[in-house]
């Protein structure tokens, strides 16, 4: 197993709510005692539905949203202890790529500018040869040509700006990319078409990804490891065949099953969870899936469980994993 | 889909073209509202006036002719003459080029005010925003033309410092509109995006914010044209503003105010002139703010 | 040229425009579809395919700036479309009812749920509101949802599962013969997905409706409905029964779309279709799909194949199928 590029420790963000100057101050653990590590060259997933707080997370990572708390560790450098002068190297390194396709590129902005303006910013006193032929050797690489650079972003489609926000992405040369959901907007064909963009060029630029998303589809397709978030928590982590082929933790299991198949020849058993889910404002006491887990028993509503070892790399949060 | 281009400079054509494309929807909504229409003729005699005013008309704005003083309008003088036996057309026509420098003056003035104040508050939010939205608020409690009237008294009385004055009570409106735009754009993720860069606040203000509050505050620009001309009246008339005999439609309205029973004309046509091109501004205005709105089906 | 094919609903040939700033949309380009009472028809098909604008030509529902052009709507033995506003009413949330995407955003803002349920029974009754609140709590519980805790809520105030509930509830509170349901879990978290389909497949054997079932999700539709109609562009592509469709799919824009799925567990290496979605303003001469399908011959360029059952109860709108391309071949 190569080394690891990311170390993301005790990670957290809180949100303090307050209605009013007299109303009490609520705190909202949108992602609360994250730990996980990225190895180099990899596709870490990670999966989690609504109020789970991996879009927060994505964002705390790059410091786009303040962390209240935790380490990122890169080549043993704590980096949310940098300086912003010291920290500006690592936002080069370090990239993103967001869901929606109509608003992550600056509509009067030309294509040229948007994928050019990290380059001024970063690479100071370089010129506009050099900037050009950038621009042009990257959105070749996604499959556009040069002339796009002189047109505007509504005059491409969805799936043809995603390729824009991804070359802007790798422009710099980074290191690490946070894709949040960048197929959730598009048309399965066009996902298709991303999807594979992203696995190729990861490979011929060495590139680390993390992966945000809430299709396990699409996980088992690109990621080499999986962590399962719910509501703020890790609840599985580990090896992606690990844990889709025996999840341990019950909620990993529901997903796994809710999960629509196409495949009509393939019937299952359904699993369907009692409930709504939880708001992340109150989550549940002890475990916070206990609402909706079939294998509930008392203990799970007045204890938080602790991590457990399933094997090497396999880790889950329950009082009585499957496995 | 779009036809291919080998251009491999970009002119200022191209640099436009978002605001064209906003432009070409514009349009086609135009066509189907006719008081912009009306409203749009109206302003462009207006502007035609102005500019060539010197042609359209043999007489001079500030040339005394007692013999013909308060001459009732004729096929010579069309709108008679007013008591220094100046032809009133003439000077009319030469007032809206003072009008048009007003407006145009006052708009650039306060909209650079406005759309500062505006965007910093928005972006910045929190203190920042509390302090600017304070001023604002300060200079929104007082009814504008009592304001403008104390600015221009301060002043003193010339066209120079009430386009001061008219500007400092114009650009309220425009701070509220950019800040509210700004609020909205600050959180999508092409701010993210560039912020993840690592740009600079000021970067991201004025390359990438203010471009997107430059429509809606457009709208507002137009709509208040027709205000800033009643100001500038309402002060001239006052004697705040220009002076005689400088031919503002104001000053000349006020000149007249001692002939308005049997000499009407002096300060009739004057004041005929303000409400048309008032009226212009605002039919112009309104058909814009409908197309603006969002319900209108493309 | 009407078609006979199906004893609950037949569209032939429709035809719809969208006129805007740009040009005429065409967006419907002679759509055929049928079904039969009790079936479940499953429409997929990718943005600008027409899926949607389908469901609401259907219950008549094209307003400006769009236009039907041609065709008919034939529901049992009506043409909806020849028949007067006053009647279409009759049958729209009655005979035929809609759900659709955004559950909070179709349900009326400023009235509880309680009295939006009772208001729809009481227009399919004939009776007054006040009398249908019995029924509406009844309709609640149908669906699942605790009818003391949920009659007096606010739609702002519900989940989004418990929205998309109370839209089935009143989209089955008619007891309709015919359920449009518009992308009703797209908006939804999966494991509510589940739940969602879960009910609505409960409740529709319990009454027995057909379901015409709206998704771009090819695992929805794979797991819900028994028969598929793929859309491409504006028109019908293919139709055939759930198991047919996915294990022999004859148009090339169905086994494009179906390799271009991700599905866990599969080991292939997906394969994406070349080129975009058309522009409906200046589509494609002949068939919409000629210049990014791997088959294309001469005949496709110009001319639109006609859709043609080419085995038992499958359809299909492909020259390598219709007489005039097998002439080519």
């Amino acid at each position: 197993m190569s080394e690891n590029l990311l170390e993301i420790k005790n990670l957290e963000k809180h949100f303090n709510l307050k209605k009013s100057i007299f109303s009490k101050v609520r705190v909202v653990r949108a992602v609360d005692n994250v730990t996980f590590s990225v190895p180099k060259n990899s596709t870490y997933a990670v999966v989690g539905e609504s109020g789970s707080g991996k879009t927060t997370l994505g964002r705390t990572l790059l410091k786009l949203i303040e962390p209240t708390g935790g380490e990122v560790i890169i080549r043993g450098v704590n980096i949310f202890s940098l300086s912003n002068k010291d920290f500006m190297e690592y936002r080069r390194r370090m990239q993103i790529v967001f869901q929606d396709p109509y608003n992550s590129l600056h509509p009067k902005k030309l294509v040229k500018t948007i994928i050019g303006e990290g380059m001024k910013i970063h690479f100071k006193g370089i010129g506009e040869e050099e900037i050009r032929n950038r621009i042009k050797a990257v959105l070749e690489q996604v499959g556009l040509r040069e002339e796009h650079m002189f047109r505007y972003p509504h005059e491409f489609s969805g799936g043809q700006r995603q390729r824009i926000a991804f070359a802007r992405a790798i422009v710099l040369n980074p290191e690490f990319i946070v894709l949040d959901e960048p197929t959730s907007a598009l048309d399965v064909s066009v996902q298709a078409m991303v999807l594979k963009m992203l696995k190729e060029t990861k490979r011929d630029e060495n590139l680390t990804y993390l992966f945000i998303t809430h299709d396990l589809s699409i996980v088992d397709y690109l990621a080499d490891y999986v962590a399962v978030l719910y509501l703020g928590q890790i609840v599985e982590k580990g090896k992606k065949s690990d844990v889709f082929t025996k999840p341990a933790h019950p909620y990993t299991e529901l997903l796994l099953n809710s999960n629509p198949i196409p495949n009509p020849f393939l019937k299952r058993d359904k699993i369907i969870a009692k409930g709504e889910i939880p708001s992340p404002i109150n989550p549940p006491s002890g475990c916070r899936f206990h609402t909706r887990c079939r294998y509930a028993q008392d203990k799970c509503k007045l204890e938080e469980p602790v991590e457990r070892k399933i094997r090497e790399g396999h880790i889950v949060k329950c009082h009585f994993p499957l496995i | 889909m779009s036809k291919t281009t080998t251009k491999t400079k970009t002119g200022w054509f191209q640099l436009m073209k978002p605001y064209f494309e906003d432009m070409k929807h514009t349009m086609y909504l135009w066509r189907r509202n006719k008081l912009a229409i009306v409203g749009s003729i109206i302003i462009a005699a207006f502007l035609f006036i102005a500019i060539f005013a010197p042609l359209l008309t043999p007489y001079q704005p500030d040339v005394q002719n007692l013999s013909n003083k308060l001459l009732p309008p004729s096929s010579e003088h069309p709108f008679g003459t007013d008591q220094f036996g100046r032809d009133i057309m003439c000077r009319i026509l030469y007032g809206s080029r003072i009008a048009i420098q007003i407006v145009l003056i006052v708009t650039i003035i306060s909209g650079f005010i406005g759309i500062s104040v505006g965007v910093t508050a928005g972006y910045f939010g929190g203190i920042v925003d509390e302090i600017l939205m304070r001023i604002t608020d300060m200079f929104l409690a007082f009814p504008r033309l009592v304001l403008a009237m104390a600015f221009a008294a301060m002043l003193g009385p010339n066209l120079t410092n009430m386009i001061i004055a008219i500007s400092l009570v114009n650009w309220t409106p425009y701070a509220r509109i950019s800040r509210a735009e700004s609020l909205r754009v600050k959180g999508q993720p092409y701010i993210e995006s560039i912020r993840s860069m690592g740009a600079s606040n000021f970067r991201i203000m004025f390359s990438h914010v203010l471009p997107m509050t430059i429509s809606p505050v457009l709208v507002q620009l137009t709509l208040r044209m027709g205000t800033i001309i009643i100001t500038a009246a309402g002060l001239g008339f006052l004697g705040l503003g220009a002076q005689p005999p400088s031919p503002e439609w104001g000053v000349m309205v006020s000149d007249g105010r001692s002939y308005l029973i049997d000499q009407w004309w002096v300060s009739t046509f004057p004041g005929l002139a303000i409400a048309i091109v008032v009226l212009g501004f605002n039919l112009l205005g309104d058909g814009i703010r409908d197309m603006m709105d969002p319900r209108l089906r493309r | 040229m009407m078609n006979k094919r199906g004893n609950l609903l037949n569209v032939s040939d429709l035809h719809v425009v969208f006129y805007t700033y740009r040009g005429v949309i065409k967006a419907l380009n002679g759509v055929e579809l049928w079904m039969n009472k009790g079936e479940r028809l499953g429409i997929v098909g990718e943005t600008g395919c027409g899926k949607s604008v389908t469901s609401r030509a259907v219950m008549d529902l094209i307003e400006e700036p769009g236009k039907i052009l041609s065709g008919s709507v034939v529901f049992e033995d009506r043409d909806i479309l020849k028949l007067k506003e006053a009647e279409v009413r009759k049958i729209r949330g009655n005979e035929i009812s809609m759900i659709f995407q955004e559950p909070k955003s179709s349900l009326n803002p400023v009235m509880n749920v309680g009295f939006q349920i009772a208001e729809v029974l009481g227009k399919v009754n004939n009776k007054s509101i006040k009398s249908q609140y019995k029924a509406a709590a009844e309709m609640l519980e149908f669906v699942g949802l605790d009818s003391e805790r949920v009659m007096s809520m606010y739609p702002h105030e519900l989940s989004g599962g418990m929205a998309q509930r109370v839209m089935i509830a009143m989209g089955l509170a008619p007891k309709p013969k015919l359920l449009i349901a518009d992308e009703p879990t797209s908006a939804l978290d999966v494991t509510i997905q589940a739940q969602i389909l879960e009910l609505l497949d409960d409740l529709v054997e319990k009454l027995g409706n057909a379901v015409m079932m709206i998704t771009h999700d090819m695992g929805v539709v794979a797991e819900f409905c028994n028969k598929i109609l793929v859309m491409y562009a504006g028109n019908s592509a293919e139709y055939a029964s759930t198991e047919k469709l996915f294990k022999k799919p004859l148009h090339p824009y169905t086994t494009g779309l179906l390799k271009a799925v991700p599905q866990i567990g599969r080991t292939d290496e997906l394969k994406a279709i070349t080129g975009t979605v058309p522009d409906l303003v200046d589509p494609p001469s002949g068939c919409r799909f000629h210049k990014r399908c791997p088959q294309t011959m001469e005949i496709c360029k110009k001319e639109r194949p006609p859709f043609i059952e080419v085995e038992e109860d499958h359809y299909v709108a492909c020259h390598l199928y219709s007489q005039k391309g097998g002439e080519n071949k």
